[in-house]
């Protein structure tokens, strides 16, 4: 075949086809716009399984969330939705965990295990992900004829006692809720480290955390996870280009491209599609992904030796 | 006789040597590039490299690249169940890329020759008794296999049967062969070579050096990525932001992945 369909990335030591690559980020987009999840925790196992080092995968595809997560944070921002100092401070604590996890991996890299704990990241992440998404949807499914479940009781949770407990305490007006500083640092901190280690924006954990561990409102949660993603992003795109030499802007853009586009798509599918039913298929997805890495980390791989730091 | 003709004489003596002593060359090649670039679009490449040589002989072409030590990390289990990357080791003398281009069959006929014959010595199998493994944990035979494994999974180490020959006039038959050069082939400098081959010895030989390069773009992101980590990085931001602002307004400001 002579048609030049084929990119030569430097960074990543390989070439790949630009269809392959541009459908992948296509079709990554198109899920993420039809669920209205995250697609990053998908493009870095896929980006593996297509022969890119996985330090290389998980750099590059922070780089992608850089542009994915722009025209997202600018449009919440208008509507209103972004809470500004909760998210400052998740970001405060994203950058030092960010910062923290691309040393992680520097460290790791020199110890040939930086893979290694990609993929066990990738194997609990996705499996806790996939197993909660396929419950909740079932439950979903199951309860749309039954009465809506009740309010939780109002006595204050274990819990809600140790947060209220935190020294710092602070108004945060936009979501509505009094914590301490502590929480939104310490939180960030913890998706910043994921973010660098899996290559993700974190929007998969964070939104949950900020549901349920912050009890911010919905649509709050959405545009303010975006703005913190984006600078999180940002941190580790850079960190891990002046650190590790990892970031292959080249395959980000096309990927970016190609998201964005089966985002728009995504987002026209799923007004047309049943909601519960498409959650079950993409915790399918997400379990096979999950099933195929572990597989691969239990059975005796083809050779057994590997290169160091990923190339 | 004068001076001038002795010396014409004398002239003529030396172009009619010279070209008889190239009518004996018993191997000659054609001419081969010096140089392969890695440009935007490079997805590996072909090289063809051909010559002639007499009727009775083989040729075996071989592309080798610089030989340098090389620290990988042997796969074992943790816990008993999970494979990871375990101990450390050094292999010494591994080359960059290693290709063999031999005749159909020659195969065959390389089974038959002595351990020590020089032909041999061309081959995979002597590469393999070449490399070392440090540390000595037992084994070293078993991982040098997996290490050649890994080599030809990637393309970098291969043995073909795929040089073909044409007959010529006057004893003479032409050989012909495609050298594959992967797409992960990483540049450096590199050595061609092709050896006449006639009952299990090495009649003559030709060497030639070939430097694998990055060009145009592949270039100069390279060397902003190595270089100047850090301009690169805020660049790569920079263009990922604008893309996204781009891509935002053409949408209308559509829900990103994230």
């Amino acid at each position: 075949m002579t048609l030049p369909w084929h990119l030569y990335l430097p960074i990543a030591g390989n070439s790949v086809n630009i269809l392959l690559v541009f459908g992948m980020g296509g079709i990554v987009g198109l899920l993420s716009g039809i669920f209205g999840v995250g697609g990053g925790f998908l493009m870095t196992p896929l980006l593996i399984m297509m022969g890119i080092p996985p330090t290389v995968a998980a750099a590059s595809d922070s780089n992608q969330i850089v542009g994915a997560s722009t025209a997202g944070t600018i449009a919440h921002f208008r509507m209103g939705n972004v809470d500004i100092k909760m998210g400052l401070l998740l970001l405060v604590g994203g950058v030092v965990g960010g910062t923290g996890g691309v040393q992680l991996i520097k460290v790791l890299n020199r110890l040939g295990s930086a893979d290694f704990l990609i993929s066990v990241t990738y194997v609990l992440m996705l499996g806790f992900i996939g197993i909660y998404m396929f419950q909740e949807s079932l439950q979903a499914l199951r309860s749309r004829h039954k009465e809506p479940a009740t309010a939780s009781s109002s006595r204050p949770s274990a819990y809600a006692r140790i947060v209220q407990a935190l020294p710092g305490q602070m108004m945060f007006d936009k979501s509505g809720v009094r914590l301490s500083v502590l929480m939104p640092l310490v939180l960030g901190g913890f998706v910043g480290v994921l973010s660098a280690i899996m290559g993700v924006g974190g929007g998969f954990i964070m939104v949950p955390v900020m549901v349920y561990l912050l009890r911010m409102p919905m649509h709050v949660v959405v545009g303010t996870s975006l703005f913190q993603i984006l600078f999180t992003c940002v941190n580790v795109t850079i960190m891990q280009a002046y650190s590790n030499h990892t970031v292959d802007f080249v395959l980000a853009l096309i990927l970016l491209l190609g998201s964005t586009i089966g985002a728009q798509f995504g987002v026209r599918i799923s007004k047309k599609l049943k909601a519960d039913q498409l959650k079950i298929l993409l915790a399918s997805l997400v379990l096979v992904v999950m099933v195929k890495m572990l597989v691969d980390l239990l059975l005796t791989p083809s050779i057994l030796l590997a290169y160091i730091g990923g190339h | 006789m004068t001076r001038t003709t002795a010396g014409m004489i004398m002239v003529l003596m030396f172009l009619t040597n010279a070209s008889l002593l190239k009518a004996e060359e018993p191997l000659q090649v054609s001419p081969f590039p010096d140089r392969i670039s890695i440009g935007t679009f490079y997805n590996g490449t072909r090289v063809s490299i051909s010559g002639t040589l007499s009727a009775e002989s083989d040729v075996i072409v071989r592309m080798t690249g610089e030989s340098a030590p090389l620290r990988m990390k042997k796969k074992g289990k943790v816990f008993g169940l999970l494979w990871m990357n375990r101990d450390t080791v050094t292999f010494e003398s591994v080359p960059k890329a290693f290709l063999l281009y031999t005749p159909q069959h020659f195969e065959d006929s390389f089974k038959t020759l002595q351990k020590d014959a020089p032909v041999r010595q061309l081959g995979l199998t002597a590469l393999e008794e070449k490399i070392t493994v440090s540390p000595d944990m037992g084994g070293g035979e078993a991982l040098v296999k997996e290490l050649l494994k890994l080599k030809e999974k990637e393309g970098i180490y291969a043995v073909s049967d795929t040089v073909h020959y044409t007959p010529l006039a006057e004893g003479r038959k032409q050989f012909e062969a495609d050298i594959t050069l992967p797409p992960k082939l990483s540049p450096g400098a590199y050595k061609v070579e092709a050896f006449m081959v006639q009952n299990g010895t090495i009649v003559a030989s030709y060497d030639h050096s070939l430097t694998v390069a990055l060009e145009s773009f592949p270039k100069i992101l390279s060397m902003l990525a190595f270089d100047h980590g850090a301009i690169y990085g805020i660049l790569a931001t920079l263009i990922a932001i604008v893309a996204g602002l781009i891509t935002g307004v053409l949408f209308k400001g559509g829900k990103g992945a994230h």
